[in-house]
């Protein structure tokens, strides 16, 4: 009897053990450890530059391509969106604001055996930047951000893993300048000194987690695995990486379900209907762009009294019309609350966006003032009758005509129906707004530029960018859009400037925020975030910030889906 | 013969010099290459400096000048969005992109319209008439891109018979060249059918008829050959035709052609790009013309004493 139930309990755990076994065998086959293609195809717009030398004419937007294979000295955390090491293994102010000592990362080579990352290259890419007459650089520095970037002036070394960086006037941002966010992504001197500056473009050496093989110029860029563990970011997990430039929309939808693409940018729309076919949304970790209507004409600033002349780099035009409605606070309030955000935002960008409250603020950055949030229904919230009682105020009883642009934007296609929606949206409250169609370089930007952009509003999708290049660039004339010049911001910028303590800029920071929030700048609407769509057969996740170059980029982050049912 | 070729060379030139005013004035209207080529970040300092770099500060007529007497040794500069790489390099790198397609989309309308248009004609009134007349219809009525979609949907995505886009191998040929072609199919058709039409009328067919000729002799020697005339003169057109509208054939299909760099450049206006492909264009245009021309003239003697 013992031993029957010996048998009995020797036969069950037999068979236990044997279904253990099947499980986890199973379960084991499910895993496979590579990634299912060994090159992954991500189906992008366009190059936007396709050249790599970034101190002609770049942008941040350029700099998709130089992701895999070149890196910069501070990354920002996809995460949580904050400044971190990276050919920078620390950085630190003197308290004059004015003095960076910046200690780089030791054992970082480059590609194709061009040595080291050194302090050498730090000097060569600074100069490459900032540097007129450059030896050996055959076309002149016009990147973006070329200002802040150069703000520093010398760059000293001090040992070969260590440099200070000596700037021109406190450099509070130089974190941002020379973070991914902004351009300046360190070559190799060694390859300059060897191949000259059109070895850049044969075959640039990076340090990144991908090598360059190949460019088919307008159509794609080729990369490869590196030969050795990256030193941050080890093994990557794709053999190969290829970049696709397709224009047309329809195309890119199409290359994404004829399997051709793993990875695509297509119109919120088209994300839904591939989302309902099982492909997967993945967006960036933080916000991208804000998305907002410009007044046309707010020149607020009084002509220069010593020269009598309008100067370009001031907030001093003297070119204010202040028959123009808008140049009314009260009118400004009363557009603002004549405008439905939540119809916009469920309709327009179903619900995937956050209301932004001050043009160039941002959570994560300084000067953020967490009131704003509780002020905005109030001051901006939607309410016809308040819009409408506002407007007499202001003396326009009956509202007023105006006019608003329509322009396509690449990376926006909302802007346009957002335009119209908010045609709908004033004229409920008597602003009857005339539609007119121009094309953004040949005919808004030389306006816009010239500060003749009295009576027309425009919608306008501004990067995410550090909060006092975004001052400069918009508020205090330094750059082409002069969305909201006075005195007195201009004043307060100058005062940004002069200013090392972090406390105190951020408190400036925030008053100059307070002052554009109060005084309705513009229509806030939304913080977007940017959107792609992936196989998830292929692909499992992407975490990319959004405020890295070009909106895209930590391409080595794009995981594998390693099981063998889709990575939902 | 010999003057009347000479005239036609001088007119041709004539005509590209006129191009070459035209492209370089519209180019200017169309904005400021600064403002696409430069963020809006820049300053006007850096403004000015490109702008210098660029030779953009000079007049307008040095500026013309300077281009045009490169343009004549084929030097129409550095691009400016493709830095690096010469307007010229650029273009004669994407042409032969162009021409394969073009060239391919000719070969499919030739091959299907001709003898449809033919046949048309010959058996006018009945079902095959018909049926080519609706073919016809339909080939000019849809808009290239659209049908270049609805192929591509068809079969690179529910079929997955052929890839969606690029170049390389047949395979990747097929659907740009059918989408491209698709139109002068239509239209050669219905030319080679009204043509044939009149020509089965004339005395002449008749005659040959009467004297016994087979009826296959008699519609594809000398029908044809008295017919070819119309569709022929066509033929310059359409090669104008073929080149201007691969620019969105090319687009929709990512064909690394001229019509997909056209289009990239003019986004960024790229002047020295726009005027390398503009005047390629219209040489390409002329020069088929002229060919044409001489055709013409061999095909119908009258004409070259006129």
């Amino acid at each position: 009897m013992r031993q029957a139930r010996l048998r009995q309990s020797a036969g069950l755990f037999m068979v236990l053990m044997l279904l253990s076994l099947a499980f986890l065998g199973g379960d084991a086959q499910a895993q496979t450890r590579e990634a299912k293609v060994d090159r992954l195809v991500i189906g992008l717009i366009n190059p936007f530059r396709d050249y790599f030398r970034a101190w002609i004419s770049g942008t941040p937007d350029h700099n998709i391509q130089h992701d895999p294979i070149l890196e910069w000295l501070i990354e920002i955390d996809p995460d949580t969106g904050q400044y971190v090491p990276w050919l920078a293994k620390s950085w630190e102010m003197t308290p004059d604001g004015r003095l960076w000592r910046v200690k780089l990362q030791e054992g970082v080579n480059y590609h194709q055996d061009y040595g080291e990352f050194t302090a050498k290259d730090v000097v060569h890419n600074h100069a490459l930047w900032c540097e007129a007459n450059y030896p050996g650089r055959a076309d002149p520095p016009s990147s973006a951000y070329r200002t802040g970037i150069c703000t520093v002036e010398r760059v000293e070394v001090i040992n070969d893993y260590e440099v200070l960086m000596h700037c021109k006037e406190p450099c509070l941002d130089f974190e941002f300048y020379y973070s991914e966010a902004a351009n300046v992504m360190m070559f190799s001197k060694a390859q300059w000194d060897k191949e000259g500056e059109m070895g850049y473009e044969r075959k640039p050496a990076g340090t990144g987690p991908y090598e360059f093989k190949e460019r088919k110029l307008g159509q794609s860029v080729l990369y490869e695995r590196a030969p050795t563990p990256h030193w941050k970011h080890g093994v990557v997990d794709w053999k190969e990486l290829m970049m696709t430039w397709t224009i047309e929309e329809s195309t890119r939808y199409a290359q994404l379900l004829a399997g051709e693409t793993h990875l695509t940018e297509v119109n919120k729309d088209l994300v839904d209907q591939l989302v309902s076919r099982g492909y997967k949304l993945v967006r960036s970790r933080g916000t991208a762009q804000q998305i907002q209507i410009v007044f046309g004409g707010l020149y607020f600033g009084t002509e220069d009294p010593q020269t009598g002349r309008y100067t370009e780099h001031g907030g001093i035009t003297g070119k204010l019309d202040p028959s123009e409605p808008w140049t009314k606070k009260k009118v400004r309030q009363a557009m603002n609350k004549a405008i439905n955000r939540e119809e916009l935002l469920e309709v327009l960008y179903k619900n995937r966006a956050d209301y932004m409250y001050v043009h160039g603020y941002y959570p994560d950055l300084p000067g953020w003032d967490p009131t704003w949030e509780q002020r905005f229904p109030e001051m901006y919230g939607y309410d016809p009758q308040a819009a409408q009682r506002l407007l007499r105020e202001a003396g326009y009883p009956n509202g007023f005509k105006a006019k608003a642009w329509l322009f396509p934007f690449a990376g926006a296609p909302e802007l346009i129906p957002l335009v119209e929606a908010v045609q709908i949206q004033l004229l409920d409250v008597g602003i009857e707004l005339r539609l007119e169609e121009a094309d953004l370089v040949s005919t808004i930007a030389p306006i816009w530029r010239a500060r003749k952009a009295h009576g027309y509003l425009a919608a306008v999708p501004p990067s995410k960018k550090a909060v006092e290049a975004q001052i400069a660039v918009f508020n205090a004339g330094k750059a082409g859009i002069h969305q909201f010049e006075t005195d007195e911001i201009y004043r307060m910028w100058e005062e940004l400037k002069q200013l090392a303590d972090p406390t105190e800029r951020d408190v400036l920071l925030r008053k100059i925020g307070n002052y554009k929030f109060e005084n309705f700048e513009i229509i806030p609407l939304f913080n977007v975030f940017i959107e792609v769509v992936v196989d998830p057969n292929i692909v499992d996740d992407w975490a990319f910030p959004g405020w890295d170059g070009g909106d895209i980029g930590h391409t080595w982050r794009i995981t594998a889906c390693k099981q063998e049912e889709p990575c939902r | 013969m010999q003057r009347y070729i000479i005239i036609r060379l001088l007119q041709s030139l004539l005509a590209l010099w006129v191009m070459s005013l035209i492209v370089f004035g519209l180019a200017r209207v169309t904005g400021d290459p600064i403002d696409a080529l430069l963020p809006i970040e820049a300053t006007l300092e850096e403004r000015e400096t490109i702008r210098r770099n660029w030779g953009l500060d000079k007049p307008l007529h040095t500026q013309y000048l300077v281009f045009l007497s490169k343009a004549v040794r084929g030097d129409f500069g550095n691009s400016w969005k493709w830095q690096g790489h010469t307007a010229m390099g650029l273009v004669l790198a994407r042409l032969p992109a162009t021409l394969e397609l073009a060239g391919v989309a000719i070969a499919i309308s030739i091959v299907l319209a001709l003898p449809l248009g033919v046949l048309a004609a010959v058996k006018k009134d009945t079902l095959f008439d018909s049926v080519g007349k609706m073919v016809a219809l339909l080939g000019q009525s849809l808009p290239a891109f659209w049908l270049g979609i609805i192929l591509m949907w068809i079969f690179a995505v529910m079929l997955g018979w052929l890839p969606t886009s690029g170049r390389g191998g047949i395979s990747r040929l097929i659907l740009p060249a059918v989408s491209l072609g698709w139109f002068q199919v239509a239209v050669i058709m219905r030319l080679v059918r009204s043509a044939m039409l009149d020509v089965l009328d004339s005395e002449f067919v008749k005659l040959t008829r009467v004297k016994g000729l087979s009826e296959w002799k008699v519609i594809w020697k000398h029908c044809l050959r008295n017919a070819a005339i119309v569709p022929l003169t066509y033929f310059a057109i359409n090669a104008g035709v073929l080149m201007t509208g691969s620019v969105v054939i090319e687009n929709v299909f990512v064909w690394p052609g001229t019509g997909r760099l056209a289009l990239e450049a003019i986004q960024a206006r790229d002047f020295q790009v726009v005027q390398a492909i503009v005047i390629i264009f219209a040489t390409v245009f002329l020069f088929a013309n002229l060919i044409v021309d001489i055709l013409y003239a061999y095909l119908d003697p009258r004409i070259r004493y006129q």
